[in-house]
C-alpha cells in the first residue's frame, strides 16, 4: 500500500519493506526510516534565482534545491545560511 | 459526528452560532467606540466568550491565540477576587501582564463576569492594542528595552467597573501614564462597551432559553469540536515533523519545533530553541500554547466551533528560560510580531507536514509566512497635536495545493492612505503590489504590498519612527514543496532624497531609485523621519507551492499582464517565453527552454 510523504514523493511498500519514492519517476530514493533529502540532487544557488528582488539576500542565504535523481522534479526550494555551508558551497 | 441525545441538532446549531454571533457584535463593538487604526481600521483586536472556569466557549473570529491567552486571563481574575468574593454583577477587570495571562503589555485584556439572576453564568473578554503603555518607546513596542520594567504599565489585575460603575480614580491614573491618554481612554472605553454587549446579549439568551438549556449547549459545544478534532487527529498516519526558524538582527535567536503525533495526541516541543534574549522578542509560556492552539484550530477545525475543546488533542513543551517561555525579568514588547510570528510559522509549518501524509487532508496544505516588518510613527502633527499611530501594509498569502495566494490578504486589514494622511504629517508617494515579490511554483503566492512616505507638513520638522516587526532578511513567505520563497519584508530608510522636488513639481517617482538619497535597512531601532527623507516598507509575500515549471504558461503570462511579475521573471524562474506583447506565452519556445532547465539541474553536479 502506497501513502503520500508530500508532493512528488511517496511512501512505497513492498514484500522488502517501505521505501520512499518519487511519484513521478518512480525511483526509489532510500528506506521509509532515512532522510530522503540525503538521496537528493542538490545545488546551491545565488538568491537572486528566486527573483531579483531577492538579492537583498545575497552575503546571507542561499537557495537551496533538492531533485529527484531520476527525473530532476524540483522536491525541495529553501533559504539557507550562507555562513553554515562556507566557501565550498557557495554558487561559483 | 452526531451531538449528545440532551440537546437536539436544531436547537444546538441555532444557539452555537448565536454565541459566535455574540462575539462579532462585540467586535463591531470594539471598532465603533474604540479610537485608534488598530481598533477601528486594522481588526487589531479580540472578543470571546468563557465558561464560569474560564475555558474557551466562543473565540470568536479574531485571533485565536488571544481568545486562549484571555481564558488564562479570567483564570487569574477568579484566583485574585474571587476568593475575597469581589466578583460582583457588572463588574469588569483589566489585566496586562504578560508574566499571567497577556502576550505584551500594550495588549490590555479586559474581562466580565456575566451573571444571571446573580448567579455566575460565565465571562467575556477583549483585548485591544492601546497607542501608548507608558512603555521606553512610544506606542509600547520598545527596540531599546532590555527588561521588562522598561516596557511600560504592568497590571496584574484590578477592578476598573465596579458594580456598573467606572472608577474614575482608576481610569485617570491608567490613561495618565501614557502619552496617548484621550486615544488610550477611548480604547479602554471602547472593550468596557464591548463586554456590556456580550453581558446584555448572554442575558437575553438566558431569558429566552433559560440557563439550563444554554449550559448544555455550552458544554456540548466544546465536546463536539473536541471530538471531532481527536477524530480527525486519529486519522493520519503518526510520524514526527520538525522546522526551524531565527529572528536577526545584531544576534540570531533560533528557535525549534519537533511535532510529535501519536493517536489523537499532538506534542509540540520547542526543546532546544535558544534563550530567551535581551529583546523583548521573547513570549510568556500561555502564547505559545495560545499559538500552537490557534495554528490547530485553522488547519484541522476552521469548520468547528472555536472553543476550549481545542486544547484536548495539545501539549506544549517549552522549556523555561527560552525564547518561547521566557522567565522574568525577560522583555516582550516586540514579541507579537516577531518571536510570535516564529511560533505561529513554525506550529502551522510542522501540521502542513503533517497533512501533507494524508490522502484525506493533503489538499489543504499550504505554503507560510515567517512574518513581516511595520513601524509605529509619533510626534506632532499638522494640527499641533502629540500622536503615536501604526504603519503596516498587507501580506500575501501563501499558496495552496490547488490554487494561487490571495494577494494583499490575511486577518489584519491595512488602514486607509487618506485617513493617514488627514491624521498625521506624512505624504504617500506609492503604495502598490510588489513586482516580482511572490514566491515562485506551480501556485504562486499571492503579492504583498510595498508604500514609500514622506514627511509633509510636520510642525517639528521631523517625527519618529520606532522599526519591529520580524528582523533579518528571512521574514516572508516560506515556499512549501518545490514551492520559492517570497522576497524579503523591508524597513528603509532612504535619507538625502530627492523627494522634496517630486512634491513640489507634484510628480511621483516611478520607483524608488528615482528618489536617490541614501539606503538604510532598519533593524529593531528608533530613528527620525525629516523632511529630506523617505520610509519605504515592503510587506511580506506569499511563499509559492510546487516546481514553478510546472505552472500553466497561460496564468504566467496573466501574472505579466496584472503587472505582478516582470517578462524576466516569466522567463528565468517559469521558463514560459512570453510573445511580443506579454499577452499570451509562445508554448513551443516555453517547452523547449523548460526542457533546457530540467536538464541543467543535474548539470555540474558530482
Amino acid at each position: 500500500m502506497n501513502r503520500p510523504l508530500r508532493e512528488n514523493l511517496e511512501v512505497y511498500t513492498n514484500r522488502e519493506g517501505a521505501w520512499i519514492r518519487c511519484t513521478k519517476c518512480s525511483r526509489v530514493l532510500c528506506p521509509a526510516g532515512e532522510n530522503w533529502r540525503n538521496r537528493c540532487v542538490r545545488k546551491l544557488l545565488p538568491p537572486a534565482k528566486g527573483g531579483p528582488l531577492m538579492k537583498d539576500l545575497a552575503g546571507h542565504f542561499l537557495l537551496e534545491q533538492l531533485y529527484c535523481p531520476g527525473c530532476t522534479a524540483l522536491l525541495n526550494t529553501e533559504l539557507v545560511e550562507e555562513m553554515k555551508h562556507g566557501e565550498e558551497g557557495r554558487p561559483k | 459526528m452526531s451531538i449528545s441525545s440532551s440537546v437536539d441538532p436544531v436547537t444546538f446549531e441555532i444557539l452555537s452560532h448565536r454565541l459566535h454571533q455574540i462575539t462579532l457584535e462585540m467586535g463591531t463593538t470594539l471598532e465603533r467606540v474604540g479610537g485608534t487604526v488598530n481598533t477601528t481600521q486594522m481588526h487589531d483586536y479580540m472578543a470571546a466568550l468563557y465558561l464560569p472556569n474560564g475555558d474557551v466557549l466562543s473565540a470568536g473570529e479574531s485571533m485565536a491565540r488571544h481568545a486562549a491567552c484571555a481564558g488564562f486571563a479570567v483564570k487569574r481574575i477568579i484566583e485574585r477576587f474571587g476568593k475575597e468574593g469581589g466578583i460582583f454583577p457588572d463588574d469588569i477587570f483589566l489585566l496586562n501582564d504578560p508574566y499571567l495571562a497577556a502576550i505584551h503589555q500594550s495588549d490590555i485584556y479586559m474581562v466580565s463576569p456575566i451573571h444571571y439572576r446573580d448567579r455566575l453564568m460565565g465571562w467575556s473578554a477583549t483585548f485591544v492594542h492601546v497607542m501608548d503603555i507608558g512603555a521606553m518607546s512610544p506606542g509600547g513596542n520598545s527596540p531599546g528595552a532590555t527588561e521588562i520594567c522598561h516596557e511600560g504599565l504592568r497590571i496584574p489585575g484590578l477592578k476598573l467597573v465596579e458594580k456598573g460603575a467606572l472608577r474614575q480614580d482608576v481610569f485617570d491614573t491608567l490613561i495618565n501614564m501614557t502619552r496617548q491618554p484621550v486615544m488610550v481612554g477611548l480604547d479602554l472605553k471602547c472593550e468596557i462597551a464591548a463586554n456590556n454587549v456580550a453581558k446584555a446579549r448572554m442575558r437575553e439568551m438566558f431569558d429566552q432559553y433559560g440557563p439550563e438549556l444554554i449550559t448544555s449547549v455550552s458544554s456540548e459545544m466544546i465536546r463536539y469540536s473536541e471530538s471531532i478534532l481527536k477524530r480527525r487527529i486519529r486519522e493520519i498516519p503518526d510520524g514526527v515533523w520538525t522546522d526551524s526558524g531565527a529572528i536577526q538582527t545584531d544576534e540570531t535567536w533560533n528557535v525549534v519545533l519537533a511535532l510529535r503525533k501519536t493517536g489523537d495526541r499532538l506534542v509540540f516541543d520547542f526543546t532546544g530553541s535558544d534563550q530567551q534574549a535581551k529583546r523583548g522578542i521573547n513570549l510568556p509560556y500561555h502564547a505559545t500554547f495560545g499559538t500552537c492552539f490557534e495554528a490547530v484550530l485553522t488547519t484541522l477545525g476552521y469548520d468547528l466551533p472555536r472553543n476550549h475543546g481545542a486544547c484536548g488533542p495539545i501539549e506544549v513543551i517549552a522549556p523555561e528560560g527560552t525564547v518561547v517561555n521566557v522567565r522574568y525579568p525577560g522583555p516582550v514588547s516586540l514579541n507579537t510580531t516577531s518571536g510570535m510570528k516564529t511560533v505561529q510559522y513554525l506550529s502551522s509549518s510542522v501540521l502542513m507536514q503533517m497533512l501533507a501524509t494524508s490522502e484525506k487532508w493533503q489538499r489543504e496544505v499550504m505554503a507560510l509566512s515567517l512574518g513581516f516588518r511595520l513601524a509605529r510613527h509619533a510626534g506632532v502633527n499638522q494640527y499641533g497635536r502629540y500622536y503615536v499611530s501604526t504603519l503596516l501594509d498587507l501580506s500575501g498569502a501563501g499558496a495552496t495545493s490547488y490554487g494561487d495566494g490571495m494577494n494583499t490578504g490575511g486577518y489584519l486589514t491595512a488602514h486607509n492612505v487618506e485617513w493617514i494622511e488627514s491624521n498625521f504629517p506624512l505624504f504617500y508617494l506609492f503604495r502598490r503590489h510588489i513586482k516580482d515579490g511572490s514566491g515562485a511554483g506551480k501556485f504562486v503566492g499571492g503579492s504583498g504590498a510595498e508604500a514609500a512616505l514622506a514627511l509633509h507638513d510636520a510642525p517639528e520638522g521631523r517625527i519618529k519612527v520606532i522599526a519591529f516587526g520580524v528582523a533579518g532578511l528571512r521574514n516572508s513567505g516560506q515556499g512549501i514543496f518545490g514551492g520559492y520563497p517570497a522576497a524579503p519584508s523591508l524597513l528603509v530608510l532612504l535619507e538625502d532624497t530627492k523627494v522634496r522636488d517630486f512634491i513640489e513639481s507634484r510628480k511621483y517617482p516611478k520607483d524608488l531609485a528615482d528618489l536617490g538619497g541614501r539606503r538604510k535597512l532598519l533593524p529593531y531601532c528608533e530613528i527620525d523621519l525629516k523632511p529630506d527623507g523617505v520610509l519605504y516598507i515592503r510587506s511580506a509575500s506569499g511563499g509559492g507551492y510546487g516546481d514553478p515549471l510546472e505552472r500553466d504558461p497561460k496564468l504566467v503570462a496573466e501574472d505579466f499582464s496584472n503587472g505582478l511579475i516582470s517578462k524576466e521573471t516569466a522567463e528565468e524562474i517559469y521558463g514560459v517565453i512570453l510573445d511580443e506583447n506579454g499577452l499570451a506565452p509562445n508554448l513551443a519556445a516555453t517547452q523547449n527552454l523548460r526542457l533546457r532547465f530540467r536538464q541543467e539541474r543535474s548539470e555540474g553536479v558530482g
